[in-house]
């Protein structure tokens, strides 16, 4: 099984949880690796944006002297964005319902973001 | 202007020549094209705008212009295809590769890019020397381990996207400032 494979299955693995929309794979640079995003969103502004957010979070939180953040969250009353490291190379990102359970998103993303990490290398 | 542009291969015209055939001097402005202002920039300053990004967003700045430079020059390429279009009617792959080597081409010579030349086969090749943000980095004695031409990559994968209406790959795959001898980029098509 090819590398892309692998990774697609780990965000179709996540979307069948049912609360995840949307959800992809993205270098540390911005570039995107893997997606499973509809066609209306532009997949690579979506990639860039969410390794800025994470970049940006990442400085503020060692400016300030409070080590690596574990994830960023971004909430509004149409849903939730969550992005998190995946290893020194990659991040992955999910949007969800507005009603999804954080708590088990987290705990999803987590496993997830190490399966990308062992496979990314 | 723009029959010249993209009626015949421009890669061998020298800097004087594409100069008088594509910059209009009017009233101490340089226009490209007759109507689009052209200003300089200083290749550390390029750089050093990098530099600052990255200490902001961290390696997330290189999407940042990538994507940035790809919207642009898909724009531009979309906005030629579709003059030419409405003029010679549709445009062959022929064409298109042609017109994208003469926009780099003109990037190079009038805009100062660097001295560029491209290979068109299979995929499409392009080869900088000098290139204004490798250069930038360089002189800086900035030495990354990344290569830093983002906005050349972009803006020429955004070109290619817009003038061939497909999706396209891109990737730098030498950078001087990482210590090359020059930058080299590819372009291949999507299946």
């Amino acid at each position: 099984m090819s590398l892309r494979s692998q990774l697609e299955d780990i965000l179709k693995e996540m979307k069948s949880t049912g609360d995840v929309e949307a959800s992809a794979i993205v270098s540390r640079d911005g570039l995107l690796i893997a997606a499973d995003i509809s066609s209306s969103v532009n997949a690579d502004a979506f990639a860039a944006m969410s390794a800025t957010m994470l970049g940006a979070a990442e400085t503020a939180m060692s400016e300030l002297g409070k080590g690596t953040p574990d994830r960023v969250v971004v909430e509004s009353p149409s849903g939730k964005i969550v992005a998190m490291g995946a290893g020194e190379k990659a991040l992955l990102v999910v949007m969800t319902t507005p009603k999804a359970n954080l708590g088990l998103i987290l705990l999803q993303l987590g496993k997830a973001s190490k399966k990308i990490e062992e496979l990314l290398g | 202007m723009f029959d010249i542009l993209v009626s015949k291969d421009l890669s061998e015209m020298s800097e004087e020549e594409l100069d008088s055939s594509f910059i209009v001097h009017e009233d101490g402005v340089k226009n490209f094209l007759g109507r689009i202002p052209l200003g300089c920039i200083y290749a550390t300053f390029l750089a050093g705008l990098y530099i600052e990004m990255e200490k902001i967003v961290g390696r997330a700045a290189k999407g940042l212009i990538l994507n940035a430079s790809k919207n642009r020059g898909k724009i531009a390429g979309n906005a030629i295809r579709r003059r030419y279009e409405k003029k010679f009617g549709k445009m062959d792959e022929e064409k298109a590769r042609m017109i994208a080597k003469n926009m780099i081409t003109i990037w190079g010579k009038c805009f100062g890019w660097g001295k560029i030349k491209c290979e068109c086969g299979d995929s499409f090749r392009v080869i900088v020397k000098d290139s204004l943000e490798a250069i930038g980095f360089i002189k800086l004695k900035e030495k990354p381990s990344h290569p830093v031409c983002w906005m050349l990559l972009g803006y020429t994968w955004g070109l290619l996207e817009g003038l061939f209406a497909k999706k396209f790959r891109g990737e730098e795959i030498k950078c001087q400032a990482t210590g090359d001898d020059a930058c080299e980029f590819v372009f291949q098509t999507v299946e």
